[in-house]
């Protein structure tokens, strides 16, 4: 993972997003290989690395006593860090009152104390688990300010997520996984070019897929009533050409479809070249 | 140790270690005054019985001979089934919190995601555990001698006396503690653990019981804590028990030991 970037951790459930983030967490021990992280082994030095480690759990569970400013002194205490100004200053941005216990808190506002904890002491690498988890849109949209934010100053993310359009959003890079095995390591922009796109075709007379000269890259999904239903998997100025010659009414032709392109690596772990 | 993972052990325990101190001050003070006044009245017919004199035997660990006199009666109250029920529900309930409780209450990851070594923790734990035992034996101790307040002088329990038995108290609490913690670092289930840590103390105080009646248990009696535990013989005028202090302080330290080394070892994952 590169400096001031954030990496989309992706895969279907049991994959081992989990469990990979707790083996860099040093929660447990890697059964074959080994991970590092700032050039330290992760189970070895461990709490030297959390030094500068921020991390939200996927199934965030806060003591019941805990409110969020007995939590920025515990902070405090254990990191020798002032955590008093930036957490008030990030509950304030979240919308969570410092002095509530954890009992007293619904899911959404649990998560903000989890992201306040995480985030509190401006770590140089934020690890986390589905951090939208119970989020409503606008905070969800806080939160990624603030992570774009942290990470042009040169800070890192590293966040595992089920919703592909906040992946697609915020991550500069995504890996795939699928059965605890790396299936895709990609900048977001390759896969973004390698991406379908949904296209719509409404023809001026009736015509018949196979006996027309199409793009290799286009593939019919459906047709009917003088329209196409097809996606392309290929460069859009080949298609563009090829409809100047057809006799085509409209066209449409959609964003790159990441959600096809995952789908696929999440049944199969591969895709179409 | 940690003084952040401290203070969130003082955030946790604080209440709960007041409620038992309260309770074992109210209780050793309750039976610092009735016993002496109750046994005056009716203790030399009880001890006439065979049965009675045994069993008064077996819970105080040594022989009281058919005569209740003071020394007996002040001796009581500290080696009292609630008294020991209450010292030892406080270690269980106190050591079985971490891991095991923060396993089974899935709050582990917040411990482990501090920039904290895993036996750093574990030391805050047994200080905490210091601590707390300090605080239990100490309320004892207030409420022994506010008790004591209230009956003559005879029935009292010098103050040199009573810092032996509490110092045999304190470590017989640490002993039970330093259990608790190993078990809790083997188990990811707090009732487990609390399950476990009780089963060997109840055994523990049965083998001892059992020792004053049958040769067999007498043999192996070695094994319970509650061996290393006799406040009769310090009330009767030996001097500090030594030898049954460090026996407890090392059961304590090897277990607490081994616990440390277990939790720093092993895997934690929740749910």
């Amino acid at each position: 993972m590169s400096a001031g970037s954030v990496f989309g951790f992706l895969g279907p459930n049991g994959s081992g997003k989990t469990t990979t983030m707790r083996v860099l967490m040093g929660m447990l021990r890697a059964t074959s290989g080994t991970a590092h992280i700032f050039g330290l082994d992760c189970w070895l030095d461990s709490h030297h690395i959390k030094t500068d480690v921020g991390y939200l759990p996927g199934d965030l569970r806060l003591y019941p006593w805990l409110t969020c400013e007995s939590a920025l002194c515990i902070m405090a205490g254990v990191r020798h860090l002032d955590l008093a100004s930036r957490g008030h200053e990030l509950a304030d941005d979240f919308g969570l009152e410092v002095d509530v216990p954890v009992r007293n808190m619904s899911h959404g506002m649990r998560q903000k104390l989890g992201l306040i904890l995480a985030l509190a002491h401006h770590p140089k690498l934020l690890i986390l688990d589905e951090p939208t988890t119970a989020l409503d849109p606008l905070m969800q949209e806080k939160l990624f300010t603030r992570l774009r934010s942290m990470t042009d100053q040169g800070h890192t993310v590293f966040l595992s997520s089920h919703t592909l359009s906040e992946v697609e959003r915020l991550c500069d890079r995504v890996a795939i996984l699928r059965e605890g095995r790396l299936v895709a390591d990609e900048r977001i922009e390759s896969l973004r070019r390698r991406a379908e796109r949904r296209i719509h075709i409404v023809w001026r007379e009736s015509v018949d897929f196979d006996a027309i000269d199409a793009p290799s890259s286009l593939r019919l999904i459906r047709s009917g009533g003088g329209q196409w239903e097809a996606t392309l998997a290929g460069p859009v100025t080949d298609l563009v050409s090829w409809c100047a010659g057809q006799p085509i009414a409209d066209v449409s032709i959609g964003h790159p479809d990441l959600g096809i392109l995952f789908r696929s690596y999440y049944t199969d772990g591969t895709v179409q070249p | 140790m940690s003084w952040g993972v401290a203070l969130k052990i003082w955030y946790e325990v604080r209440w709960p270690t007041v409620l038992f101190g309260a309770a074992m001050a109210t209780i050793l003070g309750v039976f610092a005054y009735v016993l002496p006044t109750l046994f005056t009245k009716y203790g030399q017919q009880f001890m006439q019985i065979e049965f009675v004199r045994s069993i008064v035997s077996a819970l105080l660990g040594a022989q009281v001979g058919d005569t209740l006199n003071t020394t007996v009666m002040s001796s009581f109250p500290w080696v009292h089934p609630v008294v020991l029920t209450v010292l030892w529900a406080q270690a269980i309930s106190h050591c079985s919190r971490m891991p095991a409780g923060e396993v089974d209450r899935g709050t582990i990851d917040i411990i482990l995601a501090l920039p904290v070594a895993r036996w750093r923790t574990y030391a805050s734990e047994c200080f905490a555990l210091l601590c707390a035992g300090l605080f239990m034996v100490t309320m004892a101790w207030i409420g022994n001698r506010i008790g004591g307040w209230f009956v003559i002088t005879e029935h009292r329990v010098p103050a040199s006396i009573l810092i032996k038995i509490a110092a045999n108290t304190y470590v017989l609490y640490l002993a039970v503690g330093g259990l608790t913690l190993f078990v809790s670092a083997c188990c990811d289930r707090r009732g487990r653990a609390v399950g476990i840590a009780s089963g060997v103390v109840l055994a523990s105080f049965f083998l001892s019981f059992l020792a004053q009646f049958w040769e067999p248990a007498k043999a192996v009696s070695f094994l319970s804590v509650m061996h290393y535990y006799k406040p009769l013989l310090i009330v009767r005028g030996a001097g500090w028990p030594v030898g049954d202090l460090l026996s407890l302080v090392a059961i304590g330290a090897m277990f607490s030991l081994a616990g440390s080394v277990i939790f720093s070892r092993r895997d934690f994952s929740t749910g």
